[in-house]
């Protein structure tokens, strides 16, 4: 269906702006709460321990070149398991880019411009994703590669600005409470860096040319994104230290007002924010854009831009509905949201990467036992 | 709280969306993506017009939380 086709580099800066989406600026609070001084250490588990998920992901790329996650459910799983399957990804792709906005208004609106309406902000941000999705693939990764620099820019120059403030003794002692509180924060943690990345699985095999070259960016992404997160993690305890990273809502963005040299570079804070509502804004664009082209693949409709305006509208309205207010959001991520997007990132492709592998075994089984092999091959791909 | 502006805005942005949508899509005798577009701004309106008209809306997040209430003591430890 998707006849554009993106570049290795492309696929990569969505990668790993998808990966750092939401992470940035608000994850380091729960780890810190979790792991305490150790939350640097358990970013680099999430990202070691998100290596096998990746691999899941381009595995069941490579293995079907020409199809989208949701015809591979669809192949695999067989048309009626495969089309509940399909059906409940779509929804959480759909409830993912509703998500979003409501992080981007709520830190509008509670640190910058308390008296706007929390509506006008998601207005402005969903507007951008519908044009981004209007255009197209092409034109909106072609953007992430600039968005991705410009972001990575700004975020490791407010790091080094920073860096004076730092205390080496925040993070001291190493490992206090053993190594069990990390492994718990880390779950917390991959599922902001790790699983979203089942939304580039809308994009990795179908528009993708040279598939070794793609493997390659998206580890290479993930890695990316992986050490930007860990350097915000880092660096919000060594500055912070980690009571005030665990009662603080954005700490990246209260890191940054620390940044104090001399008189000339101060309350520059705003170019964390600049860092994140890019990535804020890949992370968006990549839900939307597979909620919608997985739900004209699934109700086989030819052109699935008629689709971007209507549902961006239900995005904006549903914006302000998902979360009524700052405690019911930090209940649902941990009781909702950890279940929800391992559900649908991690148990579904494992599901698919499961049955496909018995599927060929089977197969190849059948053509060991010898000329019957033609039938059964085409009754087990019916 | 009757919120009339935004009532006003969103019939004004949905009319003129479907004035220019709709009848190219029904020239080019695309039916299917007719009867998409048609339910999820239908589905849309619905849901604005109760948000803005004071009455409350089925929260999609309390679903997800009560189809993994069982799992709330593992995340409840996972949380310490």
């Amino acid at each position: 269906m998707i006849k554009t086709k993106i570049t290795g580099r492309q696929l990569f800066s969505l990668t790993a702006g998808g990966s750092l989406g939401g992470s940035v600026l608000i994850i380091a609070a729960l780890m810190a709460s979790i792991a305490k001084q150790d939350a640097w250490i358990g970013s680099i588990v999430t990202v070691i321990t998100g290596l096998p998920v990746i691999w899941v992901y381009v595995f069941l790329g490579s293995r079907f070149p020409n199809m989208n996650y949701i015809e591979i459910i669809r192949t695999v799983l067989g048309k009626w398991l495969g089309s509940v399957v399909a059906a409940s990804t779509i929804l959480f792709y759909i409830q993912g880019s509703s998500h979003v906005p409501w992080h981007v208004g709520d830190f509008i609106t509670s640190q910058v411009m308390p008296e706007t309406p929390a509506y006008v902000v998601n207005a402005l941000f969903i507007t951008a994703i519908a044009v981004a999705a209007l255009y197209g693939l092409e034109a909106f990764a072609r953007a992430t590669e600039i968005f991705l620099i410009i972001s990575t820019i700004m975020f490791i120059f407010a790091m080094v600005l920073v860096l004076p403030n730092a205390k080496i003794e925040n993070l001291q002692p190493v490992l206090e409470n053993g190594f069990l509180p990390v492994l718990k924060s880390s779950v917390f943690l991959s599922c902001f860096i790790t699983y979203p990345l089942i939304t580039i699985m809308m994009i990795y095999p179908v528009g993708i040319d040279n598939l070794r070259e793609a493997k390659k960016s998206i580890f290479t992404g993930y890695f990316w994104a992986g050490s930007i997160s860990f350097l915000a993690i880092l660096m919000s305890i060594l500055v912070l230290g980690w009571p005030i990273t665990a009662n603080t809502r954005y700490p990246a963005f209260r890191l940054a007002k620390e940044i104090d040299v001399g008189i000339i570079f101060s309350r520059i804070e705003f170019i964390v924010f600049v860092s994140w509502i890019l990535t804020q804004f890949i992370i968006n664009t990549l839900f939307f854009y597979a909620g919608i082209t997985g739900l004209s693949q699934l109700l086989k409709l030819k052109n699935h831009k008629i689709l971007v305006i209507p549902a961006a509208f239900l995005a904006l309205i549903f914006s302000g509905i998902v979360f009524p207010d700052v405690i019911y959001q930090e209940n649902w991520i941990a009781f909702g949201w950890v279940p929800y997007i391992i559900t649908h990132s991690f148990i579904f492709p494992v599901l698919i990467l499961v049955v496909y592998l018995v599927k060929r075994v089977i197969e190849k089984h059948s053509v060991n036992n010898g000329k019957k092999s033609k039938e059964n091959r085409n009754t087990d791909i019916v | 709280m009757v919120d009339i502006v935004s009532i006003l805005l969103i019939i004004a942005f949905c009319t003129i969306l479907c004035l220019v949508e709709i009848p190219r899509l029904l020239r080019k005798n695309q039916y299917r993506e007719f009867g998409t577009f048609a339910v999820l701004l239908g589905a849309g309106i619905i849901f604005a017009l109760m948000k803005f008209s004071g009455m409350t809306v089925p929260n999609p997040s309390d679903l997800i939380l009560w189809v993994y209430s069982p799992f709330k003591e593992i995340m409840q430890s996972l949380l310490k």
